[in-house]
């Protein structure tokens, strides 16, 4: 039986879906991290002390940047299926890509809210649980593009 | 580390694990039984330009 398909189309599409994941960290994070690097630079520019990375990040910025690259996913997600052609039904892994980033965003919501308005956040730990938010909004972007490749996204 | 963090990163971890295993588990569908209609690479045109 001849093959539909050749070899060369299978890397192509690999290759695609590979492309996609590196122009979506490099414009959409590179360019939602640009503040913060700008103003990272400006601050060591003025101060040249030691890096704290929870001093830098005591404001919430980076669960902003979280938000937004977590917001970016999720539109990614229900447009890949809201748009699919042929139409089709939501899928388990969809479904459960959409609960895991609801979760973060709602974690993300709540944390930032305690930043600002309560305070009862531990100033020594936000930088690093800002990095942890922002790592999981990371894997979950390139797993929403890699799971939305076959809509033609 | 708190256990807000390590909720969040299990919510990642779970995220990139299904986007990878979906990614090769149509990737080893391709290779068995080949583009589903409408997903095979479309060829890149010809420039008509004069």
């Amino acid at each position: 039986m001849a093959r539909s398909w050749s070899r060369s189309s299978l890397y192509e599409w690999v290759e695609t879906r590979i492309k996609k994941v590196l122009v979506w960290l490099s414009f959409v994070v590179f360019i939602a991290l640009l503040p913060l690097t700008f103003a990272y630079i400006g601050q060591r520019m003025r101060q040249p002390q030691p890096f704290d990375l929870n001093e830098f990040l005591k404001g919430g910025e980076l669960l902003l940047v979280t938000a937004a690259i977590a917001a970016d996913s999720m539109g990614r997600l229900v447009s890949g299926f809201l748009f699919a052609k042929p139409a089709r039904n939501m899928g388990l892994g969809e479904l459960l890509f959409l609960i895991a980033n609801f979760v973060l965003v709602l974690m993300v919501t709540f944390e930032y809210s305690l930043v600002k308005f309560s305070g009862s956040v531990d100033p020594r730990s936000l930088g690093s649980q800002s990095v942890g938010f922002f790592i999981a909004a990371l894997c979950i972007g390139v797993g929403v593009i890699m799971l939305c490749s076959r809509s033609g996204e | 580390m708190n256990a807000y963090t390590i909720i969040a990163l299990i919510c990642g971890a779970i995220g990139l694990l299904i986007g990878v295993a979906s990614f090769i588990s149509q990737a080893i569908y391709i290779a068995k039984h080949g583009f589903p209609p409408g997903e095979a690479p479309v060829p890149k045109a010809e420039s008509t330009r004069v």
